[in-house]
């Protein structure tokens, strides 16, 4: 689309100045303490780039206006991720808003998507939770499994990769776009959704796979710990169905048998019937691998899907 | 010579900013055929909140769609920032715009992040020549990627972003000239400007090219006594100075889109449509305004 006037450009030190006063604007927003803005300092990069002009324009209204955009921007993230994490919220209490003030302080969300910013938080904050001692030991397994599920919630139904019905076990499979997959040490979907701080989650390790139904429910499938491992290879990492079996079961010190792969061949074609597997990719097969004639029998897709 | 506004009139008068808080009422009614472009004539919706989002949601905007004008209104192409627009975003806004087939695109006249950071907030610009040519070369960036004719809407503003070289419908001015794109009114970010920064609202808005102004916002605001400032907060009721501002504005403008935005303290749709209403009994007053002052041209010529 053309534009009728002469267009003009910026110079370099126009965008220089700019930069450095957006970068202090920033900078203050990740201030860690609200107080003593006064001390706009010259020691940062930033403010070392800063105008003198625009140092003495920023100051113009006092020290305490300089933390309005910190008060404002903390309070949406502290709101945005209290609807998107609500248990991990309840369950961190009076820490709650000092976490999301300490993910300000050293990161700040990244993403231009609002909704995306409890992703970033969690998982910028899972790590330090799991080192400290004062926190229950399963509060990143609840932030992880609530965000999983709204994940889930959200999630583009269909694919854009031309499937085949078939799954031969040198193809990755394909999976409808709603579909997720967790891995968990505790059974925290089992806590009831009421914030409650006394409940405890059972230690179990295991791995949850998620969709959305055509009723835009969000199901749950509650995997052992090696089909979890298994599912993992196949729904993110991508990887051929005979790949997927291999690495995941190794990944778990198991041995590959046919309770193994009985067993990933009813998975299947559960979720083949659920409408959450679509099939396998149409990419012709690079070698043969006669081992896996048996698991492709037993997880056809079941024609119509 | 600006470039000619894109709205037409299946989007003049009052709408409302599409909000999940009263979807299943609206959708309910839209499914009973109990609401209907006698009831509101168009809505505006955010595209942020629907990007790579599948279910209820994008669905409900779809069937929203198919019974009402959309237009769009964005949160984060950070338009003045120093930062490049991230691709990614780009073309998935650029594909929603396209699906809802949105006339314009809007956004603000600030920056919401810098460093591949996400400030999800609306920061301001420094009023300078500097920052207008930035910032018009980047609207006319957006609108190259997003294929849209392109808006930008004046912001509610804290602080001073640094030493002025400009007033602020001097620069806004120059934006819109440089970019040659149109000008999302907001009367109510005026209006709080005003008592903020100590202006004369109406002297303000008389200072704008009409012809720049292809849609209008107005919501409520509230005083923050922590702050020492009034807040652009979008939670109270339009207030009646901010009435007045519209039914002026509208009487230079003529028919043109405007939209009632409430992001906090929603309450129900019924609550929502009432304050419409009025809202349109002040466009109208500005539009009978406007009418009589064309009709007396059209007879002197
Ligand atoms: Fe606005």
């Amino acid at each position: 689309m053309p534009w009728s006037v002469p267009v003009r450009e910026p110079s370099a030190d126009d965008l220089t100045r700019l930069a450095a006063v957006q970068r202090t604007l920033q900078r203050l927003v990740m201030r860690a303490s609200d107080q003593d803005f006064g001390g706009l300092s010259l020691d940062d990069a930033a403010d070392a780039e800063l105008h003198e002009a625009d140092r003495t324009a920023l100051l113009e209204g006092g020290s305490a206006r300089l933390g309005i955009y910190r008060r404002l921007v903390r309070a949406t993230f502290i709101d945005t991720l209290r609807s998107e994490v609500p248990m991990t919220a309840g369950q961190l209490g009076a820490r709650y808003a000092p976490e999301v003030h300490a993910f300000c302080n050293e990161e700040l969300p990244r993403s231009p998507v609002l909704r995306d910013v409890a992703f970033e938080f969690v998982a910028w904050a899972t790590p330090r939770w799991a080192t400290d001692a004062s926190l229950r030991p399963w509060l990143g397994d609840l932030a992880r499994f609530e965000l999983l599920e709204f994940d889930t919630h959200c999630g583009v139904r269909g694919t854009d990769v031309k499937t085949v019905a078939e799954l031969p076990a040198d193809r990755p499979l394909v999976f409808d776009g709603t579909c997720r997959i967790g891995r968990f040490d505790y059974a925290v979907h089992e806590l009831p959704d009421d914030e409650s701080p006394l409940s405890e989650p059972r230690a179990e390790r295991h791995g949850m796979f998620l969709y959305r139904d055509p009723g835009n429910r969000v199901r749950r499938i509650v995997l052992t710990p090696v089909a979890a491992a298994i599912m993992t290879e196949l729904l993110v990492g991508g990887r051929a169905l005979a790949d997927a079996v291999r690495i995941g079961t190794a990944a778990e010190g198991c041995t590959l048998n046919t309770a193994v792969i009985e067993g990933i061949s009813v998975i299947l074609e559960d979720l083949a019937t659920r409408g959450a597997l679509l099939g396998s990719t149409d990419s012709p097969p690079p070698r043969g691998h006669a081992l896996w004639t048996s698991l492709v029998t037993a997880t056809r897709v079941p024609s119509g899907i | 010579m600006a470039t000619a506004s894109p709205t037409d009139p299946s989007r003049h008068g009052v709408g409302i900013g599409l909000r999940w808080e009263f979807i299943d009422d609206l959708l309910e009614r839209i499914a009973v055929g109990r609401i209907s472009k006698k009831d509101i004539p168009f809505f505006e919706f955010a595209p942020e909140n629907y990007l790579r989002r599948g279910g209820f949601i994008p669905e409900a905007l779809d069937r929203v769609g198919e019974h009402f004008p959309l237009v769009s209104h964005g949160l984060h192409l950070s338009l003045g920032s120093v930062a490049p627009f991230p691709s990614e975003y780009m073309r998935d806004l650029r594909a929603i715009l396209a699906h809802v087939a949105a006339p314009w695109h809007s956004d603000h006249l600030c920056f919401s992040g810098v460093d591949g950071r996400s400030l999800h907030d609306l920061l301001p610009l420094p009023q300078t020549d500097g920052a207008v040519l930035h910032v018009a070369r980047r609207i006319r960036e957006a609108r190259e990627r997003l294929e849209r004719p392109m808006a930008i809407e004046n912001i509610s503003w804290y602080l001073r972003a640094g030493a002025p070289e400009l007033d602020e419908p001097d620069f806004i001015a120059n934006v819109l000239e440089e970019a040659d794109c149109g000008l999302l009114l907001d009367v109510n970010n005026v209006y709080v400007n005003s008592l903020n920064h100590g202006f004369d609202a109406r002297e303000w808005l008389e200072r704008i090219d009409v012809t720049r102004i292809w849609q209008l916002h107005v919501a409520g605001h509230e005083w923050r006594a922590s702050e020492g400032l009034i807040i652009d907060t979008h939670g109270q009721d339009v207030s009646d100075p901010v009435y007045e501002l519209l039914r002026s504005t509208v009487a230079r403008t003529g028919p043109v889109a405007v939209v009632l935005e409430r992001d906090s303290n929603i309450g129900d749709l019924d609550t929502l449509l009432a304050e419409r209403r009025q809202l349109q009994a002040a466009y109208d007053a500005g539009i009978a305004v406007y009418e009589a002052a064309h009709a007396v041209e059209r007879a002197r010529a």
